[in-house]
């Protein structure tokens, strides 16, 4: 008995369920034909929209990729649900990573337009072309397949030119009329913003992918995409490596930046031009322990690198949202290479251990220091970028016959140095604005602020997506937002006292040590005034010793009131607030008020002062003088004789960034052993007795590292000093 | 002449602590007050005091703030160490620390071993209190050294005569160390001599005797 078998039957309008009703609306359905043309290997798509005119409305896609002959058209594209990339995920040619596999993308026309002629070349096929009527799957009860469309008779694709104006021999042209939707300037807007989020950052500039937009809405967006999150990077390098091995680059800074506080003008470049490093200074790793420096092996190659933000703050002015630059950088980030348009994988590949070959991720987790450290190191995902080389110029770059990617050996060590060298200078340039613009970032202060401000800046654009549609909700964010700019003001309060309470311990400091030159003082005053009435009262009367008494005891009392004022001056109100002044003259006055009590002890107080005037809080260069000073002062009682102290101030560039250092140096017998980091720490005392044990209060000069670090400044000590002793420096941006 | 000796690396407050122990000195005292900048080598103070004839001593804490002079050196003790140092071979000599420094641990730590710790700011307002005080402290040591001295010149006479006990020896001895005499009587080598001496002579009178025996038998 024969078995009777049914199938399906599948009705046309099935096809518009597919396409018309799944596509999201009209700027999805472009970009998914535009998905369709980089599968293709296309390297340049044209879009171009006709919508202001009723009757004359289009939509134009044209690319230059492989094309399609007459049949593949037949099993290919008039098969739905067919797609080649589900069995091949790479594309044919340029191996890219496909981006469908549905097969159904092609029916994303269906939602743009009820006509659509479609005509392709492909190489060594004549060119093919057909009219499809969507309209006609409207019809109730008719069979999918029983739809037909005519070919059109000697086709001819209008198919992109390169850059010297020559049409592309292969490709594909979509052109869609009646439109079924009027495009309205934020259709334009969106549809120019996506486009630019589906391009692989520097495809452009590798050739390896653009699009061409024009449109007739808004027409100042027409021309080539650019990805519009490039506008969203902090810093940016554009550098040629020469075959010389000389790298010449510029460095740019965004000029739209989150607003800083008036009192902190930025004077860090945006922008450095024309600057180079030699090749020693790039690879200097591989010549060590070889007679001569081993020669640069690359031929000339460019590299383009981005650094991003990853903050809402960041964004402001750029276009886009953290959500959308946090996609970007999870499909983007990673550096790639190419050569000769096509990329070489798989290097740059975020999604793949191999795709971070420079080791980013490892240096950062290494040293996760944040951006206002001179050790400060980008994350993986902070970076995005391209190094474009070619074939021809870089013959040592040789591809690798057992696996994707290249032979790791001398070449691709050189490459992964100047790329490293490139990145260096990112952070070094970034720091150096990062710090001017945030100084101190690294206090917990300045931390709380930032957090502060990110979340205040998160929630406002939480406001903006909210307010149309939940009223209510936005409000209660509103609220928010005004209690965290009351909490935002209150930090910036609490700083402002930090200093104070700096300016008050180091009095306090200064009082421990310099107080027993004072009680000396009013004992010498007492004895004089006990001499002076012994002196009165004997018989006969001594009056000549008793005025002499009494004069001395008068200039003892003097030195007891200097001290007095001494404490008074420091924490005067004028010195509290952040001003224009000539260090130089601040720092004279304050080592003037020292030398007196350092003679008591024999100490020699010598000052090399340069011309240096700075906007900065005069409490905290005080305090920084008072703590180094008295530092010295306990070290060099220490020794039983050429008791030295030495004060310089002078005027240093660290980083790139003007500054200026003080730097207090003495003839004690140093701080014991390398302690490194530990002696800024708080209750870590360097000061020890004469046996050895610690008699400091640990607090000096853990103040001098805070109160040089909220002002974007670093602190330095050292043992073996000129004078013999320690070496303490504080260095300030401005 | 017995003096008080005044200890201070600040020679502008010894000068001070000086004169005012001087005015303050009750009358009829015929001492004489010397200050003295810290001495390099504390052993130095045992044969500064012996020659000085010093008889109480008053010293600061603090020894090491400031150089004798601007190209000399500072000391690297401090008064509880001088103190210390002073206690052992010198018990009793009368040591008074006049410091600003009175509240300082490891000075409180040898309390017991000093007539007293003085603020020196009190010192300063009330010197007379403290001089009588000092010089008080002074006279009883110095009675005290005279009768040892006394003693121990007798009983030196003794040993160089032979005639000490073995008790007299041992109480020279016990004088000597607690007088801390840099140049006195070695009374144990004295004690010992002395036999070896008798037994010496005892031997020469002896050989004299068989020389003399010889003699008459050659004639």
């Amino acid at each position: 008995m024969s078995i009777i078998k049914k199938r399906f039957k599948v009705d046309a309008r099935a096809l518009l369920t597919l396409g018309r009703d799944s596509i999201k609306d009209h700027t999805t359905a472009i970009i998914e034909l535009v998905k369709n043309s980089y599968d293709a290997d296309a390297s340049i798509v044209e879009i171009k929209i006709k919508s202001e005119s009723a009757k004359a409305n289009f939509i134009r896609i044209a690319d230059n990729g492989f094309g399609m002959s007459e049949a593949v058209v037949e099993n290919n594209w008039l098969r739905i649900g067919y797609s080649e990339k589900r069995s091949r995920p790479k594309s044919k040619g340029l191996r890219r990573d496909t981006t469908g596999e549905k097969g159904i993308g092609r029916l994303s026309a269906d939602r743009l337009g009820r006509k659509l002629k479609i005509i392709s070349k492909a190489s060594r096929s004549p060119a093919v072309g057909l009219e499809v009527d969507w309209t006609m799957f409207e019809s109730a009860g008719r069979e999918l397949g029983d739809i037909e469309f005519p070919l059109i008779q000697n086709p001819s694709p209008k198919l992109p030119e390169d850059d010297q104006g020559l049409a592309s021999k292969t490709g594909t042209e979509l052109l869609i009329t009646d439109l079924r939707q009027k495009w309205t300037a934020d259709d334009v807007k969106r549809l120019q913003q996506e486009l630019s989020l589906l391009l692989p950052p520097y495809a452009a500039a590798a050739n390896f992918f653009s699009i061409r937009f024009e449109n007739d809405v808004v027409p100042e967006l027409n021309g080539a995409i650019v990805p519009t999150v490039s506008a969203a990077a902090e810093v940016t390098f554009d550098g040629k490596l020469e075959a010389s091995g000389v790298l010449r680059f510029s460095l740019t800074r965004r000029s739209t930046v989150a607003p800083v506080p008036s009192d902190r003008p930025r004077t860090v470049p945006r922008l450095l031009r024309d600057k180079s490093l030699q090749w020693s200074q790039i690879n200097p790793g591989l010549a060590s322990g070889k007679a001569a420096p081993v020669p640069s092996v690359l031929g000339p190659l460019d590299i383009k690198l981005s650094f991003y933000l990853r903050k809402a703050d960041s964004l402001d002015g750029s276009g886009i949202n953290l959500g959308q630059l946090r996609s970007f950088l999870d499909n983007n980030a990673g550096v790639r290479i190419y050569r000769d348009m096509i990329r070489v994988k798989p290097y740059g590949d975020p999604t793949t251990p191999e795709g971070d070959w420079l080791g980013l991720s490892e240096r950062r987790a290494r040293n996760p220091a944040g951006a206002g450290r001179d050790d400060f190191r980008v994350a993986s995902t902070q970076i995005v970028g391209a190094v474009l080389i070619s074939k021809t110029r870089n013959k040592k770059l040789i591809d690798s016959s057992s696996r994707e990617g290249l032979i790791d050996g001398d070449a691709l060590r050189q490459l992964r140095s100047v790329v490293m060298a490139a990145i260096s200078q990112i952070e070094a340039f970034y720091h150096a604005a990062f710090s001017k613009d945030n100084p101190g970032a690294d206090t917990p202060v300045a931390k709380a602020k930032v957090a502060v401000v990110n979340l205040r800046s998160e929630l406002t654009n939480l406001r903006a997506d909210l307010s149309s549609k939940v009223p209510l909700t936005a409000a209660q964010v509103s609220s928010v937002i005004e209690i965290l700019k009351v909490a935002e003001k209150d930090i910036e309060e609490l700083a402002s006292q930090n200093t104070v309470y700096r300016g008050l311990a180091s009095v306090g400091i200064a009082a421990a040590v310099f107080g027993h030159e004072t009680e000396t003082a009013v004992d010498m005053v007492q004895g004089g005034l006990t001499l002076a009435r012994l002196s009165l009262q004997a018989q006969p009367a001594k009056v000549e010793v008793a005025l002499a008494e009494l004069n001395t005891a008068e200039s003892s009392l003097q030195q007891v009131a200097s001290w007095g004022k001494f404490a008074l001056r420091r924490v005067n109100k004028d010195k509290r607030q952040k001003r224009k002044m000539s260090i130089k003259v601040l720092m004279e006055a304050i080592l003037t008020e020292l030398a007196a009590p350092l003679r008591e002890s024999n100490i020699e107080l010598t000052r090399k002062l340069e011309d240096v005037s700075a906007r900065t809080f005069a409490m905290d260069i005080e305090a920084v003088v008072v703590n180094f000073v008295t530092n010295s002062y306990f070290a060099v009682k220490k020794v039983k004789s050429g008791r030295k102290i030495e004060v310089v101030l002078k005027s240093r560039v660290l980083g790139g960034v003007e500054g200026f250092e003080i730097s207090v140096m003495d003839s004690g017998p140093g701080f014991q052993g390398d302690l490194g980091k530990a002696i800024w720490e708080p209750l870590f005392s360097t000061r020890t007795d004469n046996k050895g044990r610690q008699n400091g209060t640990g607090l000096g000069l853990s103040i001098v590292k805070s109160a040089v670090e909220e002002l974007g400044g670093k602190v330095d000590g050292r043992n073996g000093s000129r004078l013999g002793g320690a070496l303490f420096s504080a260095w300030f941006p401005g | 002449m017995p003096s008080i000796l005044v200890v201070d690396d600040r020679s502008a407050m010894r000068d001070k602590v000086v004169a005012i122990t001087k005015a303050c000195m009750p009358e009829g005292t015929n001492w004489d007050v010397i200050g003295s900048h810290p001495l390099t080598n504390m052993e130095d103070f045992l044969s500064f005091i012996v020659e000085e004839d010093v008889v109480a001593l008053m010293l600061d804490e603090q020894l090491h703030e400031q150089m004798e002079y601007a190209e000399g050196e500072a000391v690297t003790y401090d008064g509880h160490d001088l103190v210390a140092f002073l206690r052992k071979g010198n018990p009793e000599l009368p040591l008074f620390v006049v410091t600003s420094f009175a509240e300082n641990e490891e000075l409180i730590v040898h309390e017991d071993s000093v007539e007293a710790i003085i603020s020196r700011n009190d010192f300063l307002t009330k010197p007379s209190t403290h001089v009588v005080r000092i010089v008080r402290a002074a006279q009883r040591f110095s009675q005290s050294l005279d009768q040892e001295l006394s003693q121990l010149g007798e009983i030196a006479e003794k040993v160089a005569l032979g005639n000490a006990s073995e008790e007299d020896v041992r109480r020279g001895k016990s004088l000597q160390t607690k007088l801390s005499l840099a140049h006195g009587i070695d009374i144990g080598t004295a004690a010992d001599f002395v036999p070896l001496a008798e037994s010496l002579v005892k031997e020469a009178k002896e050989i004299l005797a068989a020389i003399k025996a010889v003699g008459k038998n050659d004639q």
